[in-house]
């Protein structure tokens, strides 16, 4: 689940989920909400693929923004039009990937809004009741 | 009692004390008017502020110009200069968009003559330059024009027949940083970039027709070539999506190099490097790369202009004089000498979302150019004015030769969004004889004339702490929005 969050220049969203690769999976949905302004959930009757993408890094932090940059790279220059996630796998502070599904080459072209990248302002995964993060999207 | 106190100093300036944040390691200075001070605590900005100063190596202050606002890491307004020995240089404080920046074209067109044409030019303009999510241009660059362009920036676009050589001169730093690495350039990165040459983008970039409504310097004016009633073309733009890559890449590896440092960051944002480091000079290196990538970007363009005003005018640019005014650069960190405690030192000057301000008699001033000061542009949003400015050498003496960028926003874009829904933007612009042709709709809500400062307020500032001076006021009349 997330919601978005006032930001001056830019695009902020909260996340939350009940585990940590839950945290990855909604996160990467919220972004696919954002780059097709909702529209990713409702279509149907189209041929989807899925596409893999993954990252490394020292904590989760760094794994989270390398994720979701990965998932902008392959929608905005590869062009893939991402509709649903379909797994995570999270080796906490280590790699993460991520199967996607959507429509290959020049699905991307119907993406509503562009971000650029994903930032580190102020990012910080915390884990109380649920996992929550907050993360600010360039734009 | 603000959580982050202001001490007024001087008319427009303002101090924001060492002791507002454990770690700051010099104070903060605020560049603004009274007017402007509630807005700017109640934003929290000055907290990015003291962050900043909390940044191994800086010197003097963390300043901030008066278009501030809340960024990531560095404010937007930004300006802090590091030693190079003992500083740092951060990625963040440069921002994604290297070199985004601002290019004026100017013309030998009367308002007079051609307001009823604006539509038309207008539309002509939104046709022949690519912009909006994803745009992609028809020049589709070779892995060689690519190590070209980084290496060389704006020579390449005038060798590649698109700009005409007396255009470098009217460049800042002639549109080339040398000191780059193409091969510190990665493959995604290129990738990226394979088709953005001469590519607006989208969000805030824009290309304006303007008028010249009031002069306010004659002598600098008449040295920029600039006049009542002309018509003048206005880019903003950066180094697309090759700019975001490095800074991308980089930030990454510098969350590393900050845990082998042990520097303590406020904000992770501000992730840096020694710039003595592998890590820092290869930053540097390749963010030269991008903002020689982002000169030939908006060079590119103002081929594409003057293609356009020609073909519209059937008469060759040359005849139109379509020749440029200057090219200023917004986002950067670049290494200069400036005097600290009355001894000449090198720096590396960071400016994100701040313009260099040479005051008169810089040998880095074009020699036309050079007895009135470099030429900054200042931006405002689409339905007010815009403003020529010119360097002062006071501004040396108070903000390393730096000055504001633009107007600065206001509000959030959900907010634009939120204060406009239902209003029909376009007409409204139409209205006060703005001509507005954008790709997407939403980025027309967020980007109102309500979201922004007036840029007035923001030059008031400037001029009046001394670091600019006035020189024209320009009001849109055609506006290109991706």
């Amino acid at each position: 689940m997330y919601r978005t969050v006032a930001h001056q220049a830019d695009i902020a969203i909260g996340v939350e989920a009940d585990s940590l690769e839950g945290l990855f999976q909604e996160s990467l949905a919220a972004l696919i909400d954002l780059l097709t302004n909702g529209e990713a959930a409702n279509v149907s009757g189209e041929e989807l693929e899925t596409f893999m993408i993954e990252a490394d890094g020292f904590d989760n932090e760094v794994l989270l923004v390398g994720l979701l940059s990965e998932l902008l790279f392959a929608s905005q220059t590869l062009k893939w039009g991402p509709r649903k996630i379909v797994s995570v796998n999270l080796v906490p502070n280590a790699r993460v990937s991520a199967i996607i599904s959507g429509l290959p080459d020049g699905g991307g072209e119907r993406l509503c809004r562009e971000i650029k990248a994903v930032t580190y302002h102020y990012l910080k995964i915390t884990h109380f009741d649920l996992w929550r993060v907050s993360i600010v999207f360039d734009v | 009692m603000p959580e982050f106190p202001l001490e007024k100093i001087a008319p427009f300036r303002w101090r924001l004390a060492e002791s507002a944040l454990q770690g700051m390691r010099v104070p903060g200075e605020i560049f603004a008017s009274d007017e402007m001070i509630p807005r700017i605590i109640a934003d929290k900005t000055p907290q990015q502020v003291a962050g900043v100063a909390t940044l191994p190596g800086i010197v003097r202050a963390s300043f901030a110009m008066p278009d501030i606002h809340w960024g990531y890491g560095f404010p937007i307004g930004g300006v802090a200069a590091f030693d190079l020995d003992k500083g740092v240089v951060s990625p963040g404080g440069v921002g994604y968009d290297i070199n985004c920046g601002v290019t004026l074209i100017r013309s030998n067109l009367q308002v007079k003559e051609i307001f009823n044409q604006i539509p038309k030019l207008t539309d002509a303009l939104f046709d022949h330059i690519p912009c909006g999510v994803g745009s992609e241009g028809k020049i589709k660059l070779s892995q060689r024009d690519q190590d070209e362009i980084l290496s060389r920036g704006a020579e390449w676009v005038v060798k590649a027949g698109y700009a005409d050589h007396s255009d470098l001169d009217r460049m800042e730093d002639h549109g080339r940083l040398d000191d780059n690495d193409p091969s510190l350039v990665s493959a995604r990165t290129r990738q990226r970039a394979e088709r953005q040459l001469g590519t607006l983008g989208s969000g805030n970039h824009f290309i304006e027709i303007q008028k010249v409504v009031d002069i306010y310097d004659e002598q600098a004016a008449q040295a920029f070539g600039l006049w009542k009633g002309q018509i003048l073309v206005m880019i903003h733009s950066g180094s697309r999506g090759l700019g975001h890559q490095i800074c991308e890449e980089t930030l990454k590896i510098m969350q590393g190099v900050v845990r082998r440092e042990g520097i303590d960051l406020p904000d992770r944002q501000l992730a840096c490097a020694p710039i003595r480091s592998t890590e820092g000079e290869n930053y540097l290196k390749a963010m030269r790369c991008a903002a020689n990538f982002a000169w030939a970007n908006r060079l590119t363009m103002v081929g594409l202009v003057r293609q356009t005003f020609a073909s519209f005018y059937k008469k060759p640019w040359q005849s139109l004089d379509m020749n440029l005014v200057y090219d200023v650069c917004h986002n950067i960190a670049q290494i200069e000498s400036h005097t600290v405690e009355g001894k000449k030192r090198q720096l590396c000057v960071h400016r994100k979302g701040a313009t260099r301000a040479l005051g008169p008699g810089d040998p880095r001033i074009p020699d036309a150019y050079r007895s009135v000061g470099q030429p900054i542009l200042i931006p405002g949003d689409m339905g007010r004015a815009s403003y020529v400015l010119a360097g002062t050498n006071k501004a040396e003496e108070l903000t390393f030769s730096s000055s504001c960028h633009g107007a600065g926003r206001l509000l959030s874009r959900h907010a634009a969004i939120n204060a406009t829904r239902g209003e029909d933007i376009v007409k409204q612009l139409a209205a006060q004889g703005v001509f507005l042709r954008a790709k997407e709709k939403g980025t027309i809500h967020e980007e109102v004339p309500q979201a922004y400062k007036d840029a007035k307020d923001v030059t008031d500032v400037v001029v009046g702490a001394g670091v600019s001076k006035l020189v024209a006021r320009m009001k849109p009349l055609g506006v290109v929005k991706g």
